[in-house]
């Protein structure tokens, strides 16, 4: 039955169904065999998102949308440049740590390579840099987004398994500082090869002076993670109150949004939310499914029966990921997985904080591996190139998260030293 | 017919937004009446969670006008112009069935509910009411489907970009 719903579903999803239909309608098709009461179909898809936490999806959701128009990762890239510009491969480090920033901000991959990229690739082409390289770059920094904090993948792994989101939130910090900082030195290295040219250096009256000014976008990250950190509020809360500061500093302080910008925020923010609650619908209409079947169950079992251990099961789970990214996007893996795979974890005695790092640095992965990657998609329509061209450029960094993927995979310290202090 | 359109997509936008806008505004009133007044409200939590799920759920439909919802495109892209007419026709009925579905199942569980006369846990919302978002918003999503149908019979290209964001 299960392989019959999987075929169902890729056949589906291959014949250009859009992901959320697929796996909705295939898993109906299944329950139309069993005996299932039809009325928890549409009820699933509000259950499922009828929790408060969830509310944090939309909540992150506004406020990045928000901070992108508002003017702030325009104020913050130009404080970035007084700062680092003239090291050499200075624009190339200014990208990563802005979306490093962002991703502080924003919850989601894509936004953060859209916020980021739509400034900065132009200025690294102009500069001289390689368009490939630029491309490349901006899609694999763009990932920082959901390894950050805050998180969508996060908030939803937190919620299947039941995992508090602060802590989730916590223990990705030290894991994308880590790769923010391997992702610097590449490009350093990458540009004293290619002898990319330096920036100007900035006067200290001009780094004041810019700093000053993005100061007040800068300490929304502070504010997110400390009120978060500190317990004093939800996930959810923060995700409002993030959305707040940052109407006011857009409107009163930058004095870049205007009336007429409301609309298009609000339907953004809408048709992003309005995708990803589609798939937790769907997603979870399959949970039903495999929850009635007993899959997870059965999978665990036969897992216990076999005499693998606990670094073959990651070395094949991390192989599954990689594939799976290459076609689903992050929410619809997690939610299709996680169900089955918890009893395993719980088995092989993995942290499940842990664990929720590594799945992100795979879900990373999946955001920058053709043919269907978000970040990819995203970086074509603003580089106005080819898919194929910035798959060619992303492929060194793919190789570079792997080797970080490994590091954070052994050392669970890395993720769980901060989130043990909260 | 145009005009018609035109204030279709701006009553979706604007029933969706205001659900969405208010339900973000409403969390953030719990969170200044709890922290600075001191004054907790119990039911802020369970409203703001109907009206915002609302407002994403009637974003369905305009999500789909966006052409946000993920799709996988290797098939496509390698296809003939006919080839890929015929997909475009394949999925888009096969939408319409799962809209069909939804709805109607969607209806059942309201009239089950109206009859049952259940109410939500905090606030006492009578739950048909609460679960009328999800007859409502398969409808919606139904029209647009139908509408990209009607496009292709006409040979209109129903397309739009990939995804962004």
């Amino acid at each position: 039955m299960i392989i019959l719903l999987l075929s169902l579903f890729f056949l589906l999803m291959f014949l250009r169904v859009p992901i959320a239909i697929s796996l909705s309608l295939s898993t109906i098709m299944i329950l139309m065999l069993t005996d299932f009461n039809m009325d928890m179909i549409p009820q699933r898809f509000f259950t499922a998102l009828d929790s408060f936490p969830m509310m944090a999806i939309p909540g992150f959701v506004l406020a990045g949308v928000l901070l992108a128009r508002g003017g702030i990762s325009k104020y913050l890239i130009e404080a970035l440049r007084t700062w680092v510009g003239h090291i050499s491969g200075g624009l190339a480090v200014v990208t990563i740590l802005a979306c490093s920033i962002f991703a502080a901000i924003s919850g989601s991959s894509p936004a953060t390579a859209a916020a980021i990229g739509s400034i900065m690739i132009p200025a690294m082409v102009n500069a001289g840099y390689d368009k490939k390289y630029t491309m490349g770059l901006i899609a694999a920094a763009g990932t920082l987004g959901i390894l950050i904090p805050p998180s969508i993948p996060l908030i939803i792994y937190g919620i299947t398994a039941e995992e508090s989101i602060g802590k989730l939130f916590m223990a990705g910090i030290i894991p994308g500082v880590l790769l923010t900082g391997v992702l610097v030195v590449s490009a350093i290295f990458h540009a004293r090869k290619n002898g990319y040219g330096r920036g100007e250096k900035a006067t200290w009256h001009e780094r004041r002076k810019s700093s000053l000014k993005a100061i007040w976008g800068g300490f929304l990250p502070i504010l997110i993670l400390g009120t978060i950190y500190s317990g004093i509020v939800t996930p959810t809360e923060s995700a409002v109150i993030a959305v707040f500061y940052g109407i006011i500093v857009s409107v009163f302080i930058y004095r870049e949004l205007h009336w007429r910008d409301i609309r298009p925020i609000i339907i953004e923010s809408i048709n992003i939310s309005a995708m990803i609650f589609l798939i937790i619908g769907a997603a979870s209409l399959f949970g039903l499914y495999l929850t009635n079947a007993q899959i997870p169950q059965q999978i665990g079992a036969w897992i216990a029966e076999s005499d693998m251990n606990k670094w073959t099961f990651l070395i094949i789970i991390n192989i599954m990921f990689f594939v799976m990214g290459m076609f689903l996007e992050a929410v619809s893996i997690i939610l299709i997985t996680l169900p089955i795979l918890l009893p395993i974890l719980i088995f092989f005695d993995i942290n499940l904080i842990h664990f929720a790092i590594i799945m992100t640095i795979n879900m990373e992965l999946g955001m920058i591996t053709p043919p269907v990657g978000l970040n990819l998609f995203v970086v074509s329509g603003i580089a106005k190139e080819k898919l194929g061209s910035v798959v060619r450029g992303v492929i060194p960094f793919i190789f570079i998260m792997i080797i970080v993927l490994i590091v954070v995979m052994l050392f669970p310290q890395l993720s769980l030293w901060l989130s043990d202090r909260m | 017919m145009k005009k018609l359109k035109k204030l279709w997509s701006f009553l979706e936008d604007v029933s969706a937004g205001t659900f969405f806008f208010t339900g973000i505004t409403l969390i953030f009133y719990g969170v200044m009446m709890r922290y600075i007044f001191n004054d907790p409200k119990a039911w802020v939590e369970e409203l703001s969670r109907y009206i915002i799920i609302w407002g994403v759920f009637l974003g369905f439909s305009i999500a789909l006008r966006y052409n946000h919802h993920i799709q996988v495109d290797i098939l496509y892209d390698k296809l003939s112009a006919t080839g890929r007419r015929i997909l475009d026709y394949f999925s888009t009925i096969i939408s319409i069935l799962f809209c069909g579905i939804y709805t109607y199942y969607g209806v059942t569980l309201v009239s089950n509910r109206y009859y049952s006369k259940m109410l939500s846990l905090d606030v006492g919302i009578p739950m048909w009411i609460v679960y009328l978002i999800l007859p409502i918003s398969g409808l919606l999503f139904l029209f647009r489907f139908i509408e990209r149908l009607i496009k292709l019979i006409r040979g209109k290209d129903a397309n739009y970009d990939n995804p962004i964001t």
